[in-house]
């Protein structure tokens, strides 16, 4: 597979600088959101805006971990997953879907290129039950809790 | 990238949240491209399904509106949202003459595909010229 740099049709950063560039923005747009509905930004509560590809959702089930993960315009093929204990790992390359690009863009807001992300995850995951699927741009895995990070119910005895 | 306001015109930025009549809806990312005889919209529109995406062009607005059903059920024991789940709503003008009439759009992989044909008369014509003899 062939690299292919991310891109963005933002104005480019210098580089040394980007990180808290994106702070700065991210932190404008939280301010931004915030003001403009104080109501929806409480409704969300853990929802956090990111220009990160592909942006996700970790939620968790009493025996499973769900990632999920917007991907619309990648090939399922395109997309690599892998786990350890703690990380899952999420790569692949959104192919730019049209020839003859560059010219005759009236708007360009999709990005395109390839692009890896690693999740923290919250509690250990067995590596060998992972199930994943994707369907209409939506990445869907299903990680086993680890049993040791699987809540167990404890009897306790009277006297 | 040539940004042309003159032909189509959107509102604020993609991605973020608005709130319309029928609730919250989101804005999707868009490309437009302009080939000679069609103007092609690639739309983001995960998590839809492809038969349920409602599109109307009508004196020269084009409205998306794609339904999203909740991925999750409520009450969902969430560690990170990086995204909220819910329709996608989006206006054009387009002052571009287009047949209407071959409008056409698929949807695969997520992502809206739509054609929007220019009528013949807005199409580059090459005009032949006769050399007497």
């Amino acid at each position: 597979m062939s690299l292919i740099p991310w891109k963005s049709k933002r104005p480019a950063e210098d580089a040394g600088e980007s990180s808290l560039v994106d702070l700065r923005r991210e932190m404008d747009r939280l301010f931004d959101a915030f003001f403009r509905s104080p109501l929806e930004w409480f409704e969300r509560g853990l929802t956090r805006w990111t220009e990160a590809f592909p942006p996700v959702e970790v939620s968790e089930e009493d025996e499973y971990l769900l990632v999920r993960a917007e991907v619309p315009g990648v090939d399922p093929k395109d997309v690599e997953l892998s786990v350890t204990a703690n990380v899952l790992a999420i790569s692949g390359q959104k192919k730019e879907s049209r020839e003859g690009h560059e010219q005759g863009y009236l708007l360009c807001e999709r990005q395109y290129g390839t692009f890896r992300r690693e999740i923290a995850l919250p509690v250990a995951v067995d590596a060998e039950h992972v199930q994943a699927e994707c369907k209409h741009g939506v990445l869907t895995v299903r990680l086993k809790k680890a049993r040791q990070a699987v809540g167990r119910r404890i009897p306790v005895k009277g006297a | 990238m040539k940004t042309s306001q003159s032909t189509v015109q959107s509102g604020p930025a993609a991605g973020q949240a608005e709130r319309t009549r029928s609730g919250q809806t989101y804005r999707p990312n868009v490309d437009i491209l302009e080939q000679p005889e069609e103007l092609v919209m690639l739309v983001d529109l995960p998590g839809c399904q492809g038969d349920q995406i409602d599109v109307r062009f009508e004196d020269g607005e084009l409205t998306i509106h794609a339904p999203v059903a909740p991925r999750q059920p409520a009450g969902t024991r969430y560690w990170l949202r990086e995204y909220g789940v819910g329709d996608f709503y989006r206006t054009f003008r387009v002052s571009e003459q287009i047949d209407s009439q071959r409008m056409h759009a698929s949807y695969a992989q997520g992502v809206l595909t739509l054609h929007l044909p220019k009528v013949q008369s807005a199409q580059p014509r090459k005009i032949p010229v006769a050399v007497g003899g």
